[in-house]
């Protein structure tokens, strides 16, 4: 059986690097929940109802 | 086309899931996966015990250990194994077309540089010890196949 597999020169199996990160903020004011896709370091944006302190979910 | 996941890969899975109930979690999958053929996973790996973030909304696996983790599970099978998905968990089910975050993206673009079929497996949260599960054949455009329905787990 034929199969592909990415290896470095090392032989070995390249693994990807980086973090899974929710897109979902909930704000602690209003409990309005909505996406945004920014960057994956900032756990905290500005809710679009209310203005309150959304935090990543 | 199907995808076929072992009883091992699903009881690895299981376990991490109840390992971090409360936060995120995930692991990588090793298998065989040729174009036009079905997808087999045969090992799924956990997140690892060091250098490793277990957060609400955010989760590291440790790459050191990954890459060891891999490797060695990838030389146990002839022909070795291949690296051909990831799999990882929401604490919460959100109804949308693509679930996957920017960040998640990010990992699914460096996955499909491999030179296979990949898939990505997502466990969301509904209320414990339940979890709604996707399975979805990546694209690199981004318009992830949805292959739940013909998606084997094996008991």
């Amino acid at each position: 059986m034929k199969m592909t597999t990415k290896k470095d020169n090392k032989n070995k199996l390249i693994i990807p690097a980086g973090h899974f990160a929710s897109d979902w903020f909930k704000c602690s004011n209003c409990g309005y929940e909505e996406r945004k896709k920014i960057h994956p370091d900032q756990t905290i944006s500005t809710c679009s109802k209310c203005g309150g302190r959304a935090y990543r979910q | 086309m199907k995808c076929i996941i072992s009883s091992r890969a699903q009881v690895a899975i299981e376990n991490e899931l109840r390992r971090f109930p409360d936060t995120e979690t995930g692991g990588l999958l090793l298998g065989y996966s040729e174009p036009g053929k079905d997808i087999l996973i045969l090992e799924a790996t956990d997140s690892g015990y060091q250098n490793v973030i277990h957060e609400v909304s955010c989760f590291q696996y440790d790459f050191a250990y990954e890459q060891h983790v891999c490797n060695v599970l990838s030389q146990l099978y002839q022909p070795e194994l291949q690296l051909i998905g990831l799999w990882h968990k929401h604490n919460a089910v959100h109804d949308v077309i693509n679930p996957f975050s920017k960040a998640d993206e990010n990992m699914h673009q460096q996955l499909m540089e491999n030179e296979c079929p990949c898939v990505s497996i997502l466990f969301e949260k509904t209320k414990e010890p339940n979890y709604k599960t996707s399975v979805y054949l990546l694209s690199k455009d981004g318009n992830h196949q949805n292959i739940t329905e013909c998606t084997v787990w094996k008991k």
